[in-house]
C-alpha cells in the first residue's frame, strides 16, 4: 500500500509538473516563484497524499495551495529573499499585452491571485474565495481594485 | 465581457504558454529525503540567483516588483547608476551600538549562521553539514569571537525536514524534525540545556494527514511547556518539559497557529504576520486589527505596516508606506519607497522598507524602526544581474538580525536599539 502510494505520488508529481509550472508562473509571474510554489505545494501533498488521494482531487489540492502560499508570508519562513529582479518577458502578439503582462507585476499578491483564478482558472467567485479563504465580497473588491489599477496603468492604445 | 477582461485572459494564456518546464528533477526534489523548506541561506545571495536561474533552484523569492514604467523593451542595466538614489544614513550611523560586523566564517573555519541572543553578547549559532542540515549549535561570544559547542544536533534517520524551529526558554533549547516512518509522518521535538549538554526527544506527534503545512509552527518555551501550533486546522499544543506527559491540545485553540507564545491567531498558518484576530492563551485578552483582510498589511502585537492606496489616477505620487496602530490609529507615513518589503515586523517595532529607483527596481533595504520613524540602510546593493536580495526576519520575536556584507557577518542586536 504505501510502496503504491508512493509510486502514485511520484506518477502524479512527474505528471502534472508542467502544468501546475505554468499555473505558478501565471500566478507569480516569474520562474523562480513558479518552481518554488510548485515544489512547496507538491512537498506538502505528499505528507497529505493518502487522505487527499482518497478525496480524489489532488490537483486541485495543489492549486489550492500554491494560490494560498502565494497570497502568503510562507516566503518569510525562507530568509533568503530576492526582492527585485529584472522582469521576465514572455513574446506577446501585441505590445498592449505585454505591457498587460509588466503591469499585472505591479499587484498585490492577492489580487493579482484572484485575477488569475478568474480569468486563467476561470473559477467563480464563491471558488475563489474558498480557495483563497477570503469572503465573496473581498474576492469582488480585490478583483475591482486589480482592474483599476490595471486600468489605470495601461490605457488602451495608449502604450505606444 | 469587456475588453480588459478579455486581455487579461489571452494575455495569462499567451504567458502560460511560455512558462519554463518543470525543473527535470522535480519528481526527486519533492520525493526525496532532502527538505528545501525552511532554507536559511546566508551567504550565497548573488550565487543562488544563478543557479535559480540556470536549474530554478528553490532558493531564491521574489516579491511583486514595485511600480515601474511598463517598457516592454527596457534593457535591464547590470550595474545601475544610484547616483541619483536617496538612501537612508548607514545602519552603522544610526544605531552603532546596535552594530557588530564579525568574521563570516568561525575560528575553526566553518561557516555559521546567527540564530538568537542566549545572553548579552553571546548568540546562539548553527553550523551545518551540508545545505540547511543542522549539526551543531554553538555559543559565539561578539566580543571576543570565542565560540563554544554546545549541542550536537542529531538528524534522524528518513528525516523528511532537518532540524528546524530553533527557539530558548527556561534554561533549554528546542526545535524539531520531522522523519518519516512508514505512511506516517513523525515530528519529534527535540531539547538540550541551554549552557550545553546532549540533545533528547522530548516527545513526538505523529503528524499523518492533518496538517498541510506541517506539524510544528512556532516552536516556543515558556514556563514549565514547550509550546506549538499544527498547521492546516491549527490548535496550539504544549508538551511539558519533564516530558512526563504526552503533549495535548491548549483549550479553546482550536483554529489558532502560533504567533509569539502566549499570543496565537487566526486566520491561518501562512499569515503569521497578518493575523486580524490574536488571542492570549494565558490571559484570554484578545486583539484585533482593522482593515487587514483588503489592503495586505502585516501587523505586530500592537502596531501594522503595510501600503497607503494609490491615487486612482495612476499618475499620482508613488507607493506611500505607513504604520499604524491595530484600531487604525496614530498613522505616520514614510518617505516614498516602495511597498512590499513589509513582510514581518519584528518586536512589534522593527520592519523593512525597500529602497527603489523608477529605473532599477529595488536597490537597497532600510531597517525601520516603527515607533521612532528612523530608518536605517542596511548597506546591500542590487546583484549583478540587477537583482535584489535580502534576509527576512526569523519570527515575530526575534531579536537578532543577521547578514552578509562584504565578507563580514553583520549582527544587528535589536535589544540595544534605544
Amino acid at each position: 500500500m504505501e510502496v503504491e502510494d508512493d509510486e502514485d505520488y511520484a506518477r502524479f508529481a512527474a505528471d502534472r509538473g508542467d502544468a501546475l509550472t505554468r499555473f505558478g508562473y501565471v500566478l507569480s509571474g516569474n520562474p523562480h516563484d513558479a518552481a518554488d510554489l510548485v515544489q512547496e505545494a507538491l512537498v506538502r501533498l505528499r505528507a497529505a497524499w493518502p487522505r487527499v488521494r482518497r478525496k480524489g482531487n489532488p490537483e486541485a489540492y495543489v492549486r489550492t495551495t500554491m494560490s494560498r502560499l502565494h497570497i502568503s508570508i510562507w516566503r518569510a519562513r525562507r530568509h533568503e529573499r530576492l526582492a527585485w529582479e529584472p522582469p521576465d518577458r514572455p513574446v506577446f502578439d501585441s505590445p498592449d499585452d505585454g505591457a498587460l503582462w509588466s503591469a499585472l507585476a505591479t499587484l498585490p499578491p492577492r489580487q493579482r491571485a484572484v485575477l488569475v483564478l478568474r480569468y486563467y482558472e476561470d473559477l467563480s467567485d464563491e471558488e475563489i474565495a474558498a480557495t483563497l479563504k477570503i469572503s465573496r465580497g473581498t474576492v469582488r473588491s480585490q478583483a475591482s481594485r486589480a482592474l483599476d489599477k490595471l486600468r489605470t496603468l495601461q490605457p488602451l492604445g495608449s502604450m505606444r | 465581457m469587456n475588453d480588459l477582461e478579455d486581455r487579461l485572459r489571452r494575455t495569462l494564456r499567451t504567458a502560460a504558454e511560455q512558462a519554463p518546464y518543470a525543473p527535470v528533477d522535480l519528481t526527486r526534489r519533492v520525493t526525496g529525503r532532502r527538505r528545501d523548506r525552511r532554507a536559511q541561506i546566508l551567504t550565497v545571495a548573488a550565487a543562488a540567483i544563478a543557479v535559480a536561474a540556470a536549474v530554478a533552484a528553490p532558493v531564491v523569492f521574489l516579491d511583486p516588483a514595485p511600480v515601474r514604467p511598463a517598457v516592454m523593451d527596457a534593457t535591464p542595466s547590470s550595474s545601475p547608476d544610484l547616483s541619483g538614489v536617496e538612501f537612508p544614513p548607514s545602519i552603522q550611523q544610526v544605531w552603532p551600538k546596535a552594530i557588530h560586523e564579525i568574521p563570516a566564517e568561525l575560528p575553526n573555519g566553518r561557516k555559521f549562521q546567527p540564530l538568537f541572543f542566549l545572553d548579552a553578547g553571546k548568540v546562539l549559532v548553527s553550523t551545518e553539514s551540508s545545505f540547511e542540515k543542522v549539526d551543531m549549535l554553538a555559543s559565539y561570544d561578539l566580543a571576543t569571537g570565542e565560540t563554544k559547542d554546545l549541542v550536537r544536533v542529531i538528524t534522524p534517520a528518513n528525516a523528511e525536514l532537518f532540524a528546524s524551529e530553533f527557539t530558548a526558554g527556561s534554561g533549554v533549547i528546542a526545535w524539531t524534525t520531522s522523519r518519516r516512518a512508514g505512511d506516517q509522518l513523525i515530528a519529534e521535538i527535540w531539547t538540550a540545556p541551554v549552557t550545553g549538554g546532549e540533545a533528547s526527544v522530548l516527545g513526538s506527534i505523529n503528524d499523518v494527514g492533518e496538517a498541510e503545512g506541517g506539524a510544528v509552527h512556532g516552536l516556543s518555551v515558556a514556563g514549565d511547556s514547550v509550546y506549538w501550533s499544527t498547521g492546516g486546522t491549527g490548535g496550539v499544543w504544549r508538551l511539558p518539559l519533564t516530558g512526563s506527559v504526552p503533549a495535548a491540545q491548549v483549550p479553546g485553540t482550536e483554529g489558532y497557529h502560533m504567533f509569539d507564545y502566549p499570543w496565537v491567531g487566526k486566520p491561518d498558518e501562512y499569515s503569521r504576520s497578518s493575523y486580524t484576530e490574536l488571542l492570549n492563551v494565558e490571559s484570554g485578552e484578545t486583539r484585533t486589527a482593522v482593515g487587514n483582510e483588503n489592503e495586505g498589511w502585516v501587523c505586530g502585537l500592537t502596531r501594522c505596516v503595510g501600503d497607503l492606496p494609490r491615487e486612482s489616477d495612476g499618475a499620482g505620487p508613488p507607493t506611500l508606506t505607513a504604520t499604524r496602530l491595530r484600531d487604525g490609529s496614530a498613522q505616520r507615513t514614510f518617505p516614498a519607497l516602495s511597498g512590499g518589503g513589509h513582510t514581518m515586523i519584528t518586536m512589534d517595532r522593527f520592519t523593512f522598507l525597500m529602497i527603489d529607483d523608477p529605473g532599477a527596481g529595488t536597490v537597497g533595504m532600510a531597517l525601520t524602526d516603527l515607533v521612532s520613524g528612523e530608518m536605517a540602510d542596511l548597506g546591500l546593493r542590487p546583484n549583478a544581474d540587477g537583482s535584489f536580495s535580502y534576509h527576512a526576519f526569523r519570527s515575530p520575536d526575534s531579536d537578532l538580525y543577521a547578514y552578509a556584507l562584504k565578507g563580514k557577518q553583520i549582527i544587528v542586536d535589536l535589544k540595544a536599539i534605544e
